[in-house]
């Protein structure tokens, strides 16, 4: 065995289990080489330091509640850009509803007119929206 | 594996969904985060970072990774951009100075370690560090970092080569 090899091995013996074939072959040529010996004696402390040094820290206890709250936060904000087109397109049933149950007119019309003003003021809604947007991002 | 979450998913429960996966994934999460950022403080800002960016984007998850692999992307690109942006703020106080990566007495000095760890390529003080907080799993730090288990094997070889060639050299 080479001491590349041997040392690889002494490597691959920190990460996993290395067969028992190996183990024997590594041993007898570590009995033999003092580089090798030092090499894994080196590495066994850096192990050990490493295991003592790299310890998992805990989360803190507030971590779930702070999620929850900015979990909170995040649903009111979707309502909120979402509450405009809700009540203009509610406002706009409304309207043509009661255009239909009030005015004169053939529904065919008042559904149609009601549809393309709905449409069209949707439209001028959401241009002055970013337009607003773009006021507030200068 | 995260088949119940899948199911949640596809029944519309977002939010059953949302929390069985945050009691699976919470700690990971933290560890890999931690391994990259290397502050705890900071660590459990970025993971709430990552797991609201998670929460929102959980309802467009279409399953085509592997739910783990997923998770653990969004919470490295968001540890990567938190680098990032403290990198150019470039406002590290003392208060925020890198932590130790524990407290108890190792055998070689806190101080002497933490400096060899900072010594190495990120990509091997990611996977050295996240392999001893993973209890040893090469397997899973492969997962979390989506790495070849043989790459993550490579790091781990190369990072620790180094480190004890500068012990030897300080010494």
């Amino acid at each position: 065995m080479t001491c590349q090899t041997a040392q690889e091995l002494i490597l691959e013996g920190f990460d996993c289990r290395i067969d028992e074939e190996q183990q024997t072959r590594l041993e007898s040529h570590i009995a033999q080489c003092e580089m090798c010996r030092s090499f894994r004696e080196a590495q066994r402390v850096l192990d050990a330091a490493l295991a003592a040094h790299c310890v998992a820290p805990q989360l803190s206890p507030a971590f779930r509640s702070k999620l929850a709250h900015r979990i909170r936060g995040e649903k009111r904000q979707a309502l909120q850009e979402w509450l405009p087109d809700l009540l203009h397109l509610g406002g706009g049933i409304v309207a043509t509803t009661a255009c239909f149950l009030w005015l004169p007119v053939a529904p065919a019309v008042v559904f149609t007119v009601g549809i393309a003003l709905t449409f069209f003021s949707y439209v001028l809604q959401t241009v002055f929206r970013f337009w607003l947007e773009d006021l507030e991002g200068l | 594996m995260d088949q119940d979450i899948r199911e949640l998913l596809s029944q519309r429960q977002k939010d059953r969904a949302f929390e069985v996966l945050l009691q699976r994934y919470q700690a990971k999460v933290f560890r890999l985060v931690y391994s990259i950022v290397g502050n705890s403080s900071r660590a459990e800002e970025v993971t709430q970072d990552s797991f609201l960016k998670i929460w929102q984007a959980l309802a467009g998850y279409d399953g085509r990774a592997a739910l783990s692999t997923w998770i653990y992307t969004i919470a490295r690109n968001t540890s990567i951009s938190h680098l990032r942006a403290e990198f150019y703020r470039k406002t590290l106080s003392l208060e925020e100075a890198p932590e130790p990566f524990a407290k108890a007495e190792p055998v070689l000095g806190r101080i002497e370690i933490e400096r060899l760890l900072t010594g190495l390529p990120d990509e091997q003080r990611e996977v050295i560090v996240l392999f001893y907080l993973q209890e040893r799993s090469i397997e899973e730090v492969a997962a979390m970092l989506d790495l070849p288990e043989g790459t993550v094997k490579s790091h781990l070889h190369r990072a620790r080569k180094a480190m004890a060639t500068k012990l030897e050299v300080r010494r």
